[in-house]
């Protein structure tokens, strides 16, 4: 029987350490490709946009991440291998690929075997906290999709969870996709906890009566 | 006696020319002008009507006007005839609260004035300086900045006015004898990070420019200066704000520091962290979401309130507040005075450690404090 994936808020939670840094990462990439253009008053060329984006966050990234296994991609493709990622006190190993979609959907694969293979895992085998599922933990393959819009600015990023590639008919069929939220959306106000002395204000008449 | 002054500030109070009053009143505008010029006494039916469209007791129109508020640090900003009413408006309402506040003060001893004046100091040097004397950390968030004011005997008074124009507004009023009182007026409606820039922004303005009788666009630019540096101090700014610089790497700076990402994000551009691209770019991001207009509800400030006025009644009148005692010494309505009471912070006795008497008090001698 098929084992259903991780749900997609817990796959979230799960990559809360990681998602706001990629998110970040391609927040600057999207601002260093667009300051290429401007600084040498050229068109703005896509492709080029795209491996500028990719290039200056996957920088940013290996220097976030150290213990972060990054693959060796043409055209600054970002494929990462986040090995020590701990859900609910176990370590669960996840492989992550940055994708730009203008779509929000998987890119179709075309001739790429890697794409293929990546987007194959029907026998989806996740943590989900029991200990007796401790030792079926494997490598979990997630996408995170971005996109820019007309001003170059970062679009909202996806996460996918891929399932299967039909090589007849071509089809991608994914386990769940979500969007994933605005990492400052996140960010917690706190209130100041400190108490404060009242103002010093006292009656005429008891200071009168004081002195 | 029939004080026509009085009727102005009623009138102009509540954002009426003398031709909407006078059609109220069904009366000729010059005879609302000869009125309140004290050229003619109005009729005890016309004094009625005109109380009741100015939602004032009949007894204020007979009352001695007291301080005149200085409006001329908010015509700079008054180009079109709505924004110079809206003006006067808060200039006459800030009259009000002054007075309450003035009748108050009767009652119980004042708070010592420690802010000091640093006219031709560089803005940012100015409000470093103004830290040390507020005794506030040199490189830590003011925690309540209007709370830090007042007990530093800067008057703060809240207007229950929401102005679209107008936020917040500041002078030195004169005192007894020849001593001066810092005064800021802040209207309502605005959201805590903005009513805290605002305060700042005034705080400048006492502290820089209070010799000068009108301001000027650098004036101002200098007050935002002042609020930049007195609100996000360089060196703590310097060591928090690290590239790459993004909306998601300020946002937790927001709460820290009180102060809009907006804020953030001109403070970084101001000292350099972000060049004038990502300064572009980072505004973009803001408008595209929205967030120029209104920052993310998760990231709100606490609104902060004056204490003063609540203080004192509580002092002078006991608690809970006599209401109806206030407003017939003040000669307004209770109404009015509830609507002026809300804009003031009440604190269970509980929450607040009340300062003793057993505590050693120093007095500033000199309030000009180099």
């Amino acid at each position: 029987m098929e084992k259903q994936p991780i749900p997609k808020h817990e796959a979230l939670e799960m990559l809360a350490s990681i998602h706001p840094q990629i998110h970040a990462a391609l927040d600057h990439g999207a601002f260093k490709s667009r300051a290429y253009f401007e600084s040498e008053g050229t068109k703005l060329e896509r492709s080029l946009q795209s491996m500028l984006v990719r290039y200056h966050a996957k920088i940013q990234l290996q220097n976030n991440f150290p213990d972060v296994i990054f693959d060796q991609l043409s055209l600054c493709g970002i494929s990462l291998l986040c090995k020590n990622l701990v859900w609910k006190g176990r370590i669960v190993p996840c492989r992550l690929r940055l994708w730009k979609s203008l779509s929000n959907e998987l890119p179709p694969p075309g001739d790429s075997d890697g794409k293929r293979v990546f987007y194959t895992q029907p026998q989806m085998v996740l943590f989900d906290g029991s200990p007796n599922e401790a030792d079926d933990v494997q490598e979990t393959k997630f996408a995170i999709l971005w996109n820019l819009n007309g001003q170059g600015l970062l679009q909202p990023l996806w996460l996918v969870c891929p399932r299967s590639f039909n090589r007849r008919t071509g089809e991608i069929t994914v386990w769940w996709d979500i969007q994933i939220p605005d990492p400052a959306l996140a960010v917690k106000a706190t209130k100041p906890a400190r108490k404060r002395e009242d103002l010093p204000i006292q009656s005429k008449k008891s200071e009168e009566s004081n002195n | 006696m029939f004080n026509g002054d009085r009727l102005r500030q009623a009138r102009e109070l509540r954002l009426l020319t003398q031709s909407d009053l006078a059609r109220r009143v069904r009366k000729s505008q010059a005879a609302i002008a000869n009125i309140e010029g004290c050229f003619n006494l109005p009729s005890p039916e016309l004094v009625a009507a005109l109380a009741a469209h100015t939602r004032f007791p009949a007894s204020f129109f007979s009352s001695e006007k007291g301080l005149e508020f200085p409006m001329e640090s908010l015509m700079f900003r008054s180009r079109s005839a709505t924004t110079r009413r809206e003006a006067i408006a808060a200039c006459r309402y800030a009259e009000i609260v002054y007075e309450v506040i003035a009748l108050l003060a009767r009652f119980v001893t004042p708070v010592p004035i420690r802010l000091a004046r640093l006219p031709r100091t560089p803005a940012a040097i100015a409000a470093q300086q103004t830290r040390r004397i507020l005794n506030i950390s040199p490189d830590e968030p003011v925690e309540h900045l209007i709370h830090e004011l007042e007990k530093s005997g800067v008057i703060v008074l809240a207007l229950p006015l929401d102005l679209k124009r107008i936020d917040a507004f500041s002078s030195w009023v004169p005192g007894t004898g020849a001593s001066q009182i810092p005064v800021v007026a802040v209207c309502s409606g605005r959201p805590g990070d903005r009513l805290r820039w605002n305060v700042a922004h005034e705080l400048g303005h006492l502290v820089l420019h209070g010799h000068l009788k009108h301001l000027r666009k650098e004036q101002h630019q200098e007050a935002d200066q002042f609020a930049a540096e007195f609100l996000l101090p360089e060196k703590s700014i310097r060591t928090e704000i690290f590239g790459p610089v993004t909306l998601s790497s300020l946002a937790p700076l927001k709460p820290r520091w009180m102060v809009s990402i907006q804020s953030l994000v001109y403070r970084a551009h101001d000292l350099s962290l972000i060049s004038r691209r990502q300064y572009a770019y980072l505004f973009e991001q803001l408008s595209a979401r929205g967030w120029r207009l209104k920052e993310p509800p998760n990231l709100d400030v606490e609104m902060e309130k004056p204490r003063l006025l609540s203080k004192m009644a509580e002092v002078a009148f006991g608690m809970p507040v006599d209401i109806g005692r206030i407003a017939a010494e003040a000669k307004l309505s209770t109404q009015m005075v509830e609507e002026i009471l809300s804009g003031y912070e009440v604190i269970e006795q509980q929450q607040m450690p009340i300062f003793s008497d057993k505590v050693i008090r120093f007095s500033v001698k000199n309030n000009n404090l180099p």
